[in-house]
């Protein structure tokens, strides 16, 4: 195809926009931890490996990242498998595909919070069932609720999976003669092994950077790195600390990000073709295997409801576990005391999110439809920053931007930065995945009916990849209200945050108000989600794709 | 107003992986004002990519285009005042028919009578008056693909590209639109350059028909001078059935060729530009329905027939020859038609004129 002058300048703005945001940050944070004075030097790392305290910290990260995939996937795979395996009444699989929606949509202190009400001290569960007290602080407590928040994601991509072998190979599976669990065990289960792994790396790597939740349930004596990074910086003021610390945690989140795309990505065996033949009916797993399965499911739903329950009700009482008389004061507080936060996150949402939707389906609609030098290297850069735990991230712009050439401490402009280069990220692969689907004729056709390149894009590619972009706006403005790993280095007097507001509160043992600012944000959430889906709704009313 | 094409030494390149592959390899061609020239061959043969050349979808690695006098090598494709129709169809899903075949007049920025004037009028040329409020996903598939031929009829292009449109209809539907097609383009006076890997379409449809094999052009002829005079052994098998036999030169001249066949001289038909030595061996191209079978002996070729089928309105034999080698033949059926038996010993009878020498 003819270059259009126009491509070569829309990817020149987008190599900048990268060069600032992605490459300069993380080249900064490179030299810190690598050169002291001017010369290259190890002892930043050095002096981690001897600290016995951050030794500690790599070593818990590295063993909690690894209990929470494996206990995700498990939970996820459950979860996948009665929805799209199992006959079960309609309300029943919307009851369980809706209730793993719930974390994935929450501020990242949500469940932390809710577990630290039922199992803390003067925890509810104890006193009802009389159990002798134990301390939920530490690695259990934080493996629990970390499983529980980030299993949906596993939830989802094995659904997807599940959902996409064809029922035939089991059937042809059995017409073989081999039984129901045999076909579930040399069949259905091989297939769905690239996704597993798949799922399992997205966990991996979403434990090993998650900030809050250790933040509020590991304590001392089970440091992980990026609390650990978080409080060299914060607390002892030691930036070079702070960054080997944070190089140290990028290290297994970049051999994850390679692994998930150049390993599995040419693993799947699951296609989607045009061709679809009849379909046969599910076949049931038995009725053992099954009722596992429900119980497993359903107690977990039952747990996560209870706890979003705790939250709500936490917020409408006094003080919990002491004094349960009904009150509306916390949501006064949260209105009075914390209206500038509240403010500044919608605003800055509100910002971010439309930039970052305009650049993700930029990067996706270049990187996979146009060819030119560079375009892997572009699209592997502008995941980048998605790929590498927040605490990187925010670190990496303290390092870049406080100092040099671009100085954009204490303004809104590296809070809505930071978000829209990490969270395009979904809009990106949306994008790129919804253009896979479309056939390129769609586009010559148009091309060839005399319409200019940007014509075409507006007219004919857009249109039909909106449902990729609205995916990618919602998650961006979701993250965008409820992100705090990356934001909390860069919030100053002048720009705050919902969810370092709810940090605070938790800090200063304000359980009640955390609650009702946490029912407050998913409420936020849940209105601005519905109402993206209805603006594009209502602007592309068709699209029969 | 339609335009002759001249194609000249067209050249494309992929390089996959460190691999150089030439797709199409220093292709010459002119087409008239006018015409409908089919490119055929196999796939991977590089007619596409010649097609997607002269579109503007590829760029040549060298060479150039032309439409009339006017270079279009460098032209973008939404300039150069081509209409393409795809094997599936392209048709925009989201918007209505209407507005599928008012694209190409929009983006010209026509009045909105204008291009109304021009979707009816279009829609009634394909023969589908009344579907302008419909969605593509309502049309069947054969619908779809007038829908798809109006759509680039109503942007009056100097030249209609065609790759495989019909490849994606049934077999009887496609006969019916391969009439439809050619009767628009006559009316219309379109030049249409046409890509299908069918020889009965390309048959059917073309003036002239261009068969590529490995990004070169085999040959440049009419139906009936390819069926009847094919320059290699790859169109000879290409275009129709052939068997190929080996015979050892007796004599030439400019006209015919005497070729000694299992011990008997045949004289069969000499190509233009040929040479063909005493002595050397040549491939004898022989169409199975210019053999006929009957007893043993006279001037036939003794042969035993080894499988027998009946296609409805011709039989089907295959025969070996003394060497082992064996031959396809089809005799037309009527009622007193003798029919052989698997095992018959039969003479196989040669009609020389209808045979082409093909100098190896």
């Amino acid at each position: 195809m003819k270059r259009d002058p126009a491509l070569v300048s829309a990817i020149a703005t987008l190599w900048l926009a990268l060069g600032v945001f992605v490459l300069y940050p993380f080249a900064r944070l490179l030299q810190v931890t690598f050169f002291a004075d001017g010369y290259f030097s190890l002892a930043s790392l050095e002096r981690v490996f001897t600290n016995w305290y951050d030794r500690a910290a790599v070593f818990n990260s590295l063993q909690l990242a690894f209990a929470v995939a494996l206990a995700g996937v498990l939970l996820g795979f459950i979860f996948a498998f009665a929805v799209t395996r199992m006959n079960l009444p309609k309300p029943t699989k919307w009851f369980l595909g809706a209730v793993p929606v719930l974390p994935l949509i929450s501020p990242p202190f949500t469940s932390s919070i809710a577990i630290t009400l039922a199992l803390g001290p003067n925890g509810m569960f104890f006193r009802w069932f009389g159990l002798p007290e134990f301390t939920i602080y530490g690695f259990w407590g934080t493996w629990l609720s970390e499983t529980l928040t980030v299993f949906p994601v596993a939830f989802l991509t094995l659904s997807a999976v599940l959902a996409a072998i064809d029922p035939n190979l089991e059937d042809a599976s059995l017409s073989l003669g081999r039984s129901r669990l045999g076909t579930f065990a040399s069949v259905t289960l091989p297939l769905t092994t690239p996704g597993l792994a798949n799922a399992f790396l997205l966990l991996f790597a979403s434990s090993l950077a998650d900030f809050a939740t250790p933040l509020v349930l590991a304590g001392h004596s089970f440091p992980v790195l990026p609390t650990q990074a978080y409080l060299q910086i914060t607390g002892l003021h030691d930036l070079r600390g702070g960054a080997s610390l944070s190089f140290i945690l990028l290290i297994p989140a970049l051999i994850v990000y390679f692994l998930q795309r150049y390993w599995i990505g040419e693993k799947s065996y699951v296609t989607i073709s045009g061709k679809s033949g009849p379909r046969t009916g599910i076949r049931s797993l038995g009725l053992a295997p099954e009722v596992g399965v429900m119980t497993v499911c359903l107690l977990v739903s039952v747990f996560i409801l209870f706890l979003y329950a705790i939250i709500f009700l936490g917020s409408l009482v006094k003080v919990w576990g002491v004094d349960y008389r009904p009150t509306f004061e916390h949501y006064e507080y949260v209105f009075n005391r914390g209206m500038k936060a509240i403010k500044d996150t919608i605003l800055i949402a509100l910002v971010a999110t439309p930039i970052g939707a305009i650049l993700g389906t930029a990067f996706g609609y270049i990187t996979s439809r146009m060819r030119f030098p560079g375009r892997r290297f572009m699209e592997f850069t502008a995941l980048l920053n998605y790929a590498l735990p927040g605490t990187v991230v925010g670190i990496s712009y303290v390092i870049a931007f406080n100092t040099g050439p671009l100085v954009l401490t204490g303004t809104m402009a590296i809070i809505v930065a930071a978000y829209v280069f990490r969270y395009d990220a979904t809009g990106i692969r949306s994008t790129v995945a919804s253009l896979q689907q479309i056939d390129l004729s769609l586009e010559e056709a148009s091309l060839s009916l005399g319409e200019s390149a940007f014509g075409t894009f507006r007219k004919v590619t857009l249109p039909l990849i909106i449902p990729a972009v609205t995916a990618g706006m919602k998650f961006l403005f979701i993250r965008a209200m409820t992100a705090i790993s990356a934001t909390i280095f860069l919030i100053s007097v002048h720009w705050t945050l919902l969810t370092t507001r709810i940090l605070e509160c938790m800090t200063e043992l304000q359980f009640a108000q955390a609650s009702a600012f946490s029912v407050v944000l998913i409420l936020i959430v849940f209105a601005a989600s519905g109402l993206i889906s209805l603006m594009f709704r209502l602007a592309y009313p068709r699209y029969s794709r | 107003m339609s335009v002759g094409i001249s194609i000249e030494h067209l050249t494309k390149v992929f390089i996959k992986d460190k691999n150089q592959f030439r797709a199409v390899d220093d292709v010459h061609l002119s087409v008239s004002k006018g015409e409908l020239v089919t490119f055929l061959g196999p796939s991977g043969c590089g007619k596409t990519t010649l097609l997607r050349m002269i579109a503007g979808f590829e760029t040549p690695t060298a060479g150039r285009i032309l439409f009339d006098d006017r270079d279009v090598t460098e032209i973008m494709v939404n300039k150069r005042d081509i209409g393409f129709v795809f094997q599936n169809y392209a048709l925009f899903p989201h918007m209505t028919i209407f507005d599928n075949v008012a694209y190409g007049p929009r983006a010209r920025k026509l009045s909105e009578t204008t291009i109304r004037q021009k979707v009816s009028d279009s829609l009634a040329l394909v023969g589908l008056p009344n579907v302008a409020a419909r969605y593509p996903n309502q049309l069947s598939g054969g619908e779809q693909q007038r829908i798809a031929l109006a759509r680039v009829l109503a942007m009056e292009p100097q030249v209609l590209l065609m790759d495989e449109p019909l490849s994606n209809l049934d077999a009887k539907l496609r006969i019916q639109m391969r009439i439809e097609i050619r009767r628009i383009q006559k009316q219309l006076g379109l030049t249409c350059l046409y890509v299908t890997h069918d020889q009965k379409e390309a048959l059917t449809l073309a003036d002239r028909i261009v068969v590529m094999n490995k990004g070169r052009v085999e040959q440049v002829d009419s139906p009936f001078g390819l069926y009847a005079n094919p320059a290699t052994l790859f169109v000879a098998d290409f275009i129709g059935q052939a068997n190929v036999l080996k015979g050892i030169v007796r004599d030439a001249t400019e006209k015919s060729v005497t070729v000694d066949l299992f011990e008997k001289p045949y004289t069969v038909r000499a190509l233009p530009h040929s040479r063909y030595q005493p002595g050397n061996l040549v491939s004898l191209v022989v169409r199975p329905e210019s053999l006929r079978l009957g007893p043993v002996g006279g001037n036939s070729m003794a042969g035993c027939v080894q499988l027998r089928t009946f296609v409805g309105d011709r039989l089907e034999y295959e025969v070996t020859l003394p060497d082992g080698r064996m031959i396809h033949v089809e005799e037309p059926y009527m009622t007193n038609t003798p029919v052989w038996n698997e095992g018959d010993q039969v003479g196989v009878i040669v009609s020389a004129p209808d045979i082409v020498a093909l100098a190896d």
